[in-house]
């Protein structure tokens, strides 16, 4: 059951929430969006934000019907789905590990960028964010939700001044500028192909106990983050396009922040630009990296994981689950390529929301079934439109991931009793 | 020290929105369409155009047009094959790449099943190995480089050959190596400013098509081409296209 003696309170959950959100999607997302949406990128921010809300009203309505953290694994297993509930932890988990691959993509990149550094240093710089975060959360020091809080805050400031100076330029030739311009429906390509950009909201649901009086702030305080988020993913798609030009951060995707912000004010932009990602990308490392080592002792409790994953150390940390998923996510951010990591995290929460919101579609009052309703419809779309791109333009990636998802269903139970 | 970096950014943003725009963008062609004699381009912008007759494999001067939505029409021999709309935003400087086999081209704009699905899910980055028809790469010719540095990228535009790698060695015999299969277009490297030496070879043999020296100059960047003719039997050639470092 949930303590109604939680310590956040409504300001510090929206902050949060809008961080785990902003906090590295943005930074990856924008130029990978801009290739293929063109000049409708911003409309694919829309629709990935409609199928965001729409989820996020599930997980609200479903952790504060079940009073207790867990996200959508928990919501599993109190519907007694337990074996789809041990498929989708694991699914999640894999989910989660892309995303600190991207982040810690980002994140290599953006100081990569602007210290002009060497392809092998920024991939360094990858490997040594995820490790430095590993240790932070093995010694049990990343609990500090003041300092997350400042970072949220300094991150929202950056690329809400970025948005600003760079609509005050507003000239529409450079939504196109050195690309052909894009049909609208190629939005909802684009919309499904950074979908990953929203997922960070629903680490909150596993932070449900520590939240001042859940059952009346939860609701009101997340579903305020999402349409935030939403508003400024627009309104950043459209600012730093005017000030780079399409062509010029399609061309530099991986830092395509700090190229539009380097544009807009010289080289003070590129410095708190970096500043700002190279924070927001570590917190979200951090913040992820702990959810899901817990999210692992979690589903290992329950006999959905191997024991292996229920070890603490002194600390109370889950050490070989945060080992473990520190290693996997350090090796795709050295190898891995930006579009096919953003896209492989974003068909697995696709995955996840949709299931969210079948869950909620049956458990929430007949007046408000059409938003989980909606949120079905939408994950469905979204989701085969990525398969469809992922099919075409990666498949082999896209073969990984059936391949891991196939041994999910198919060898996990033999797996946990074997190991059993 | 928060409230300065707000002030800042407001009063930067206000210096930025007081400076000129430069509604005018320069563009140029390069031709790597295989067996034709002659080609035609019009670029059409805002009630005013370019047209170009650009020879096989050799570089041209840019034009400079207004920015805007430009409408590109591209003649072989006569014939229309290409007739496609790019923006060509503010400040902008583009080079329009013609590669592929015209003979190949019944209509305009023709595309194989397989291009069209890459064009509606990949959108700008699309690259796949086509069946050889005529299409435009639009070049972007901008970009930073660092002080005392060079940089160079490899675009393989000689439809039909097997994959290339551009190897350049500087003086202390240290090499790197470019590799592209068309019509893959590679991203800068960032190289030392000073003389090279150039070979490229295909990846499966010794022989090297392209011997040659060249002067990488400090504080400009390169895009080297590679045109050829499979068809017409025109001798591969690497032409290395120089523009300044926009820093500079």
């Amino acid at each position: 059951m949930a303590k109604s003696k939680g310590s956040l309170a409504w300001p510090a959950v929206w902050a949060l929430a809008a961080g785990g959100m902003v906090g590295g999607g943005i930074y990856t997302a924008l130029g990978v969006v801009i290739a293929v949406a063109g000049e409708w990128a911003w409309l694919s921010f829309l629709i990935s934000g409609i199928l965001a809300f729409c989820t996020a009203y599930s997980y609200c309505e479903l952790s504060v019907q079940f009073d207790e953290s867990g996200g959508a694994f928990r919501f599993m297993r109190e519907i007694n789905k337990n074996g789809i509930a041990g498929s989708l932890s694991w699914l999640l988990i894999i989910g989660y590990i892309l995303t600190i691959s991207v982040y810690a993509f980002a994140f290599g990149h953006y100081l990569s960028y602007a210290l002009g550094t060497s392809t092998l240093i920024t991939r360094a710089f990858a490997l040594a964010i995820v490790a430095c975060m590993v240790g932070l959360n093995l010694l049990g020091v990343t609990k500090t939700k003041n300092v997350e809080i400042i970072i949220v805050l300094v991150n929202l400031l950056a690329l809400i001044a970025l948005a600003i100076i760079g609509m005050m330029h507003w000239d529409s030739i450079q939504l196109t500028a050195g690309i052909e311009p894009r049909p609208w429906w190629s939005a909802s390509i684009g919309a499904a192909s950074i979908f990953m950009a929203y997922e960070g909201f629903q680490l909150l649901t596993y932070e449900y106990d520590e939240i001042k009086n859940p059952k009346k702030i939860l609701k009101p305080t997340i579903l305020y983050a999402v349409f935030f988020v939403i508003i400024i993913y627009i309104l950043v798609a459209l600012g730093a396009t005017m000030l780079a030009g399409a062509i010029g951060l399609i061309d530099q995707k991986q830092v395509a922040l700090s190229v539009a912000a380097r544009q807009a004010i010289g080289w003070p932009g590129l410095l708190v630009m970096t500043i700002a990602a190279v924070f927001a990308t570590a917190a979200a490392i951090n913040s992820t990296l702990f959810s899901t080592s817990n999210l692992s002792k979690r589903v290992a409790d329950d006999g959905e994981l191997p024991s292996f994953f229920e070890h603490t150390n002194s600390k109370g940390i889950p050490d070989r689950s945060v080992i473990l998923i520190g290693i996997c996510a350090a090796v795709l951010a050295m190898i891995g390529k930006l579009s096919t990591l953003v896209e492989a995290a974003s068909l697995v929460f696709i995955f996840t929301f949709g299931a969210v919101n079948v869950i909620a579609a049956s458990r929430v009052k007949k007046s408000v079934k059409w938003i989980p309703v909606t949120g079905c419809v939408l994950a469905c779309l979204i989701g085969l439109t990525l398969i469809a791109r992922l099919a075409i333009i990666s498949p082999v990636p896209l073969a990984i991931l059936v391949f891991f998802i196939v041994i999910i269903i198919f060898f996990r139970p033999l797996l946990l009793k074997k190991t059993k | 020290m928060k409230r300065n970096l707000f002030i800042y950014i407001f009063i930067s943003a206000f210096i930025c929105c007081k400076s000129e725009r430069n509604p005018t963008t320069q563009i140029k062609v390069i031709n790597a369409l295989q067996d034709v004699e002659k080609v035609e381009v019009t670029v059409k912008c805002e009630n005013r155009e370019a047209v170009f007759y650009p020879q096989f494999g050799t570089d041209q001067s840019f034009k400079v047009l207004p920015s805007g939505m430009a409408n590109i029409d591209v003649k072989a021999d006569g014939k229309l094959i290409l007739h496609k709309e790019f923006g060509l935003g503010n400040a902008g400087k583009y080079t329009f790449l013609l590669e592929g086999v015209p003979g190949l081209s019944k209509k305009v704009n023709q595309q194989t099943f397989s291009d069209k699905l890459h064009t509606v899910f990949s959108g700008a980055e699309s690259s796949q190995p086509n069946s050889f028809l005529p299409r435009i790469i639009l070049i972007r010719d901008v970009t930073k480089v660092k002080s005392g540095q060079s940089k160079l990228r490899f675009i393989n535009a000689f439809a039909g050959a097997e994959p290339l790698t551009l190897t350049i060695t500087d003086k202390n015999n240290e090499k790197i190596n470019f590799t592209q299969a068309y019509p893959a277009m590679g991203t800068f490297k960032p190289v030392s400013a000073g003389v090279y030496h150039l070979q490229l070879k295909f990846s499966n043999e010794q022989h090297a098509v392209i011997d040659e020296n060249t002067n990488l100059k400090q504080g400009y960047f390169y895009t080297a081409v590679l045109t050829g003719d499979i068809i017409g039997n025109k001798r591969a050639k690497l032409l290395l296209l120089e523009n300044k470092s926009e820093n500079q």
